[in-house]
């Protein structure tokens, strides 16, 4: 990086430029990436300032990668720590090639180490995060595995796209029903679960939090309390339906989830959280959110889930997406580095479990920016 | 023990000259001052791009890919001659599988 460039930390007043920057990754809207912004870093509920590191030339934001609050926990509540979420790497055209990405890096390194955090996590990088994140120190955990479900009108679907694209462009962008379409009425409902499904807008923060609580855990996860459901949900650049399951009180939940930028695919719903008492809810919940997105491929990861649901999801028809070969293919990994490079060949440990063993994290894409 | 560099001398200076040009054509933060030993990625001098076109081409030379997690990338492609020897030392244990 050349003496052109500054590297400095976000202040309210860069707020125009950061949004303006950011046409190049989140959307092409101003208004959709002011409210993600204001979102993530602003109302985030573990951090207070933004944590957001600017390279500067002439004055003009070109660079930027940010460092948002997550609150993890292990195996008991007391063991809870923030840990900040490195993303939304972007470098204007006109500088790229231009040492942007390692002189932001280290410099964003360099001003984190003097507070207190201990680690950054990454689960959602591309391809080229991913590698410039190897390179600079930070560790692959392992893979997500996601698994998908592409039902027969999804493949329909896209052949029929290859074949009409140019001719008929806006009549294939109608032709798939929103999350915010679609109704409950598509659900197939058994005796069993005919009364007790429900399918609705808004999150039960609270009773999603005593369920979490109530099943809890042993491995390290992120805290899903009320407080952290009620500000999850309010991402703008996902629109979110929940499945419910009660008798009367909450036995389940299903949360799915899709992009609401025009860069993202609309094909695709993922499964982000997937919580219940018995595995027989979970496959209430899974066949009715099947039932619900029939027209759309359906993701969820499942690194961290039990054989017994494993099986289930392949009963069900979702298949596991193949390992990634070439360092240009996607990669729905967890990369994990200390702030503090002294630490760099040190053990790395939270809460008595080792960060970089897989089997140490519950892992969902309801923690990462995918979901 | 050292990696048997079943190439030549000359194939391996072809392909030394080779990944040079690679990096000054990708990475205009390379421009001037480039030599076999001169620092890349510790340095941060090698921009995320550069780095990833670096790692195209080493896949291709090989013929397959190469799972980046599963070694120390900042040391093996530090400099021009440690992606040589990278290199060479991945065809060397390709041929041998």
């Amino acid at each position: 990086m050349n003496s052109a460039y500054q590297v400095v930390r976000y202040e309210p007043a860069h707020k125009p430029q950061v949004v303006a920057l950011q046409c190049h990754l989140w959307s092409p809207s101003t208004a959709l990436n002011t409210a993600y912004l204001e979102w993530k870093y602003e109302r985030n509920p573990y951090v207070d300032t933004p944590l957001i590191y600017l390279a500067m030339h002439d004055g003009r934001a070109v660079g930027m990668r940010g460092f948002f609050g997550t609150r993890w926990q292990g195996e008991h509540p007391e063991q809870q720590g923030i840990v900040l979420y490195a993303d939304d790497l972007v470098i204007a055209p006109e500088h790229r090639n231009s040492g942007l990405v390692p002189g932001i890096t280290a410099a964003a390194f360099e001003d984190l180490a003097t507070l207190r955090y201990q680690y950054t996590v990454n689960l959602s990088p591309g391809p080229m995060t991913f590698l410039s994140s190897i390179a600079s120190g930070w560790r692959s955990v392992g893979l997500m595995q996601p698994m998908h479900l592409r039902p027969w009108r999804v493949a329909l679907r896209r052949g029929r796209q290859r074949l009409v694209k140019r001719i008929l462009p806006q009549w294939i962008g109608t032709r798939r029903r929103c999350l915010a379409e679609i109704n409950a009425g598509r659900i197939t409902r058994s005796p069993d679960s005919a009364a007790r499904i429900f399918f609705e807008d808004a999150p039960r923060c609270a009773a999603m939090a005593e369920l979490v609580e109530t099943i809890g855990g042993s491995r390290i996860r992120h805290v899903r309390n009320a407080e952290y459901f009620a500000w999850r949900f309010q991402n703008p650049l996902s629109r979110y339906r929940f499945l419910y399951w009660t008798s009367p009180r909450l036995e389940g939940y299903l949360v799915l989830q899709e992009y609401t930028s025009d860069y993202a695919s609309n094909d695709v719903v993922n499964i982000v959280d997937w919580e219940a008492t018995s595995v027989g809810v979970q496959a209430g919940l899974l066949q009715a959110a099947i039932d619900l997105t029939a027209d759309r491929s359906l993701v969820i990861w499942s690194v961290s889930l039990s054989r017994q649901l494993i099986a289930l999801l392949e009963r069900s028809g979702f298949k596991v997406e193949p390992t990634p070969q070439s360092v240009t293919q996607q990669r729905h990994t967890l990369l994990v580095r200390p702030i503090c490079a002294a630490e760099l060949d040190g053990d790395w440990l939270f809460a008595g479990r080792r960060l970089l063993d897989l089997h140490s994290w519950d892992l969902r894409m309801l923690y990462s920016m995918h979901g | 023990m050292p990696i048997p560099n079943l190439m030549g001398a000359e194939a391996t200076r072809r392909l030394r000259t080779r990944v040079k040009a690679l990096l000054e054509a990708t990475d205009a933060n390379l421009d001037g001052g480039l030599n076999e030993a001169t620092p890349l990625i510790i340095s941060g001098k090698l921009d995320s791009q550069g780095l990833f076109n670096l790692a195209l081409f080493i896949e291709k030379e090989i013929g397959r890919p190469i799972d980046v997690s599963a070694f120390d990338l900042a040391k093996e492609w530090n400099t021009i001659d440690d992606i040589v020897e990278f290199i060479v030392g991945q065809r060397a244990a390709g041929r041998t599988r």
